[in-house]
């Protein structure tokens, strides 16, 4: 369960990738007239991600409520529209 | 050159005079044109486009252009189709003006000749035509004559004896006598006459009409259709005749029927009674017929061959001359030195193109082997220079969303830069769904794959809207792939990618409502869990998660555009716009809605369940700040009282700081510049005495024969210090402030618009899963295979017209007022001047796309 013990610090994980990934970008972005156009959207579509990525976590983190259902079968799973539930 | 031109500024630009000696004003231009980076100035404003020095030129342009006209019309109706220029005119560079003379023979000439050919063969048709009427008139009047040999007696009687009396009985109703005594005499010795010829057919119910009325019926009329519709050599159009006889008795009438034929555009042929001479006149009209048909073919044939040999060269001369006009059009734009030995221009270029155009001057002199060189020196000036933003394929479609609201100010940061990312990302915000996402992802690297074929060519008004954006199209479904695996939708169900966080119980009766419980210390990894999907109070949460999403993403736009503002006041060197302007407005935009998302995420991150506390309600909290500064509901934090009565003061202080201290220091500044003795050029200091003579002195231009005439313009670039008037400073700043303050608040609740599109995106594929495919999944057998297919394909077309081109136009509408509105009000000024270099290539897909 390596995700269990990552998850506590996976917003300051995840940001400590884009943050390298964005500094990579920086440097590795092509040379010529087109230099900036690389660096500024790579790091604005890393930051954009992160953001979006960051704040699904956060909102999942301690959630208020619980998923509810009643279409639920009680043995043999779970009815069709569902995914198997048991790992 | 300090900075290399980038997307996030306009190029830098400088103004440069050229002198040309007058010799090779043409082959320079020329060259300029070709490389097209710099826009000429018009020194003769004053001058009327007639009084232009080469209107003359122009003229004979204008002759050539329209003779090239007339030889692709003529092309046009005789099925000739023009052979394309390769490139689209990237074809021979200026071509000199001894080929344009030729050309201009050429055309001449060759014109003459197609008139002539097409006159002649006009004439020919005609003849052709008159000859197959004829033809017909001589068929159909043979049979007219053996009928109306037996009405012959009725004519006479009719029209002599009884004016009351019917002038003919029903031609069926007489027994055919053929060969009677009476139907052998003449016509002539029974004094009938007769008209023959041919009338369009939808006139012919006219002409009967008024026939009958104006003769009062005296008249026998016989008709037939002409089965081969004949051909009108002047429209071209085929036009359906028939062919008429009438007879009738006395001369009057006669030549009262033959006026009545002409006027209603009949064509009157003359035919002989006589069934032998008939029989002869038809033989020689044959052989005249074929005789001309061999002409009519030659002369075609020539005409074809000429025009042929034509349309292979068109399209190149057509570029030629545009090219060639256009030269002109832009040397009417220069002046003469006082020597009139040199041209003198004057015109903007990105001071990166400096030597680039030094070297095409250069290389212009080499080549017409001239011993004085052109020359290019910068001005100084104040004047705003246009706004000059180089584009490629890909960053084309983004700068023409930003142009499209308005040019930037010359350079000021550019938007476009940033939209590359911001307006699909946006856009994927609202239209976050993998398989949406990859369907508009996999149409526009269909179109990127193809371009080359594609572009240039005109297929449907959407389509090439669609092709024009095809790489913010990519961006567009790349990033809608991502959001699609945080909301983890793919057409509206879920993917499994990680364990979720999420377990149900065990053991359970059926229909009775279960609940999961998280597992501890665990949340799912990447998006939204699936375990949130098939449950009933998905909508409840993921509402409130988009919801918090929106703000928090339109706080994030919004700070981040406000942060371009300050690269401006910087670049500009507007310090005060910093104290006055940026400080305050982003202290007031962060200690409102900064606060509100750093409370919203701290509020994720504590487990209120755990700590028995109720999680209490963000816009109450955000409310209640204001409204009643001090009052804490429920506590969100130790400490938070004192933080909002600071945050609230730090946002009232706010407004006055931004109302008042920019125009107070402006008018302190103009205070200490008039107690130094400066003064705008247009005041007049009305102190002094000698008042009249200080304003006459102040506004005389520097003389202008005193210098060479080629300075004269350079008067203009005298400084225009605008005057100050602090009324109008003030009222624009607290146009600005109230604004400013408001737009917090509406431009935040606005983007609210992710979280309502992107809800309902999920929903609509939701339910046209359901309504469609989904119904197919319960039956089995034969019914099962059809209903599948169907359905399948009832789904996938309404997925492709609904979900992604209808729902797609609609986020995209709402991206792109996102990025007008609420981010570049925060920062883009906009009033900038297009940059309009003269350039060849520009003119020639002007010409193609007009």
């Amino acid at each position: 369960m390596v995700l269990i013990s990552f998850c506590r610090w996976s917003i300051f994980v995840g940001l400590f990738i884009v943050v390298a990934a964005s500094v990579a970008a920086y440097i590795f972005a092509p040379k010529g007239e087109n230099q900036t156009i690389w660096r500024s959207s790579l790091i604005l579509a890393f930051a954009a991600c992160y953001i979006m990525w960051a704040l699904t976590l956060l909102a999942q983190l301690h959630p208020l409520i619980v998923p509810r259902r009643t279409d639920a079968r009680p043995e043999g799973g779970f009815s069709s529209s569902q995914p198997a539930a048991a790992f | 050159m300090a900075r290399p031109d980038t997307l996030f500024r306009s190029a830098e630009m400088s103004l440069v005079q050229l002198y040309v000696p007058t010799e090779i004003g043409r082959e320079t231009v020329s060259a300029l044109g070709e490389v097209g980076l710099m826009q000429f100035r018009d020194l003769n404003e004053e001058t009327s486009a007639f009084q232009r020095t080469f209107t003359k030129e122009i003229r004979r342009l204008d002759n050539v252009e329209r003779q090239l006209r007339f030889f692709a019309a003529q092309m046009e109706k005789n099925n000739i189709s023009v052979r394309p220029v390769p490139g689209n005119g990237q074809l021979a560079a200026a071509p000199s003006s001894a080929e344009i003379d030729t050309l201009n023979q050429r055309a001449e000439a060759m014109e003459a000749r197609i008139i002539q050919l097409n006159n002649s063969y006009e004439t020919l048709q005609k003849r052709w035509v008159e000859l197959i009427e004829y033809r017909w008139v001589l068929r159909e009047a043979g049979g007219f004559f053996d009928r109306a040999h037996h009405q012959a007696d009725d004519i006479r009687r009719g029209s002599t004896d009884e004016p009351t009396a019917p002038l003919l009985e029903d031609i069926e109703n007489l027994p055919q006598t053929p060969g009677a005594g009476q139907g052998e005499l003449s016509f002539q010795t029974m004094n009938i006459g007769f008209v023959s010829g041919v009338i369009p057919r939808e006139r012919i119910a006219a002409f009967e009409r008024i026939l009958w009325r104006t003769l009062r019926g005296n008249l026998y009329m016989n008709q037939s259709e002409i089965e081969e519709p004949m051909t009108d050599p002047a429209t071209g159009e085929d036009v359906h005749k028939n062919v008429f006889v009438i007879f009738a008795h006395g001369k009057e009438i006669l030549s009262k029927i033959r006026k009545i034929s002409e006027s209603l555009g009949a064509d009157l042929y003359s035919v002989d009674e006589d069934a032998n001479l008939r029989r002869d006149q038809l033989l020689e009209v044959n052989n005249r017929i074929s005789d001309l048909r061999s002409v009519l073919d030659n002369t075609k044939n020539t005409l074809d061959a000429e025009l042929r040999m034509i349309a292979n060269d068109l399209a190149g001369w057509m570029v030629v001359i545009k090219k060639e006009k256009a030269v002109y059009q832009t040397l009417n734009r220069f002046n003469y030195d006082a020597a009139r030995k040199y041209l003198v221009a004057e015109g903007w270029l990105p001071k990166s193109a400096l030597p680039l155009i030094q070297n095409t001057l250069r290389e212009v002199t080499d080549q017409a082997r001239i011993q004085v060189p052109s020359i290019m020196n910068e001005l100084k000036t104040s004047r705003t220079p246009p706004t000059y933003i180089k584009t490629n394929k890909f960053t084309e479609g983004f700068q023409t969303i930003i142009n499209a609201y308005g040019t930037a100010k010359y350079q000021e940061v550019n938007p476009g830069l940033a939209t590359i990312v911001t307006f699909p990302f946006l856009f994927a915000v609202m239209f976050g769904d993998i398989g949406h996402g990859f369907l508009m992802a996999l149409a526009a690297a269909a179109m990127i794959y193809y371009e080359k074929n594609l572009i240039g060519k005109k297929v449907q008004e959407l389509f090439d809207m669609a092709f024009f954006g095809r790489y913010i199209m990519l961006l567009m479904g790349v990033f809608s792939i991502y959001t699609g695996f945080i909301y983890n939708d793919i057409f509206s169900k879920p993917v499994t990618l990680f364990e979720s966080a999420w377990e149900w119980p065990e053991h359970f009766e059926k229909g009775q409502p279960i609940e999961a419980t998280k597992k501890d210390g665990y949340v799912y990894p990447f998006g939204i869990d699936w375990n949130w999907h098939p449950a009933e109070n998905n909508l409840l949460f993921t509402n409130s998660y988009k919801m918090k999403l929106s703000i928090i993403m339109g706080w994030a736009h919004m700070t981040y555009s406000l942060c371009l503002s300050q690269y401006n006041h910087r670049f500009f060197r507007s310090r005060i716009d910093t104290i006055g302007n940026f400080i305050p407005g982003m202290l007031f935009l962060q200690s409102i809605f900064g606060y509100l998302v750093m409370c919203m995420i701290y509020k994720w991150t504590v487990d209120w369940v755990a700590i028995g506390k109720p999680a209490p309600s963000l816009l109450n909290m955000l409310i209640n700040m204001f409204l009643s500064p001090g009052t804490i509901e429920d506590q969100l934090y130790p400490g938070q009282k004192p933080i909002q009565i600071i945050l609230t003061l730090i946002a009232a202080v706010c407004i006055p700081w931004m109302l008042l201290l920019k125009p107070l220091w402006l008018r302190h500044e103009h205070n200490k510049h008039r107690a130094q003795g400066y003064r705008g050029i247009g005041e007049v200091s009305r102190v002094s005495a000698l008042g009249d003579d200080d304003d006459d002195h102040l506004n005389s231009r520097p003389s202008e024969d005193s210098d060479a005439v080629g300075h004269a313009f350079l008067a203009e670039e005298l400084h225009e210090e605008e005057e100050f008037d602090f009324s109008e400073e003030m009222i624009h700043q607290v146009i600005h402030t109230i604004e400013f303050c408001l737009n917090c608040v509406s431009h935040t609740a606005s983007y609210l618009r992710l979280w309502a599109l992107s809800l309902a995106h999920a929903q609509l594929s939701a339910v046209l899963w359901t309504m469609t495919i989904g119904l197919a999944f319960g039956p089995t057998g034969t019914l099962g295979v059809i209903m599948t297919v169907v359905l399948f394909a009832m789904w996938f077309t309404l997925t492709i017209a609904i979900l992604v081109v209808m729902e797609g136009t609609s986020a995209m509408l709402h991206s792109l007022r996102l990025h007008w509105v609420e981010a570049m009000s925060k920062f883009f000024i906009g009033d900038g001047v297009p940059f309009e270099p003269f350039s060849f290539t520009l003119l020639l897909e002007e010409e193609s796309a007009g």
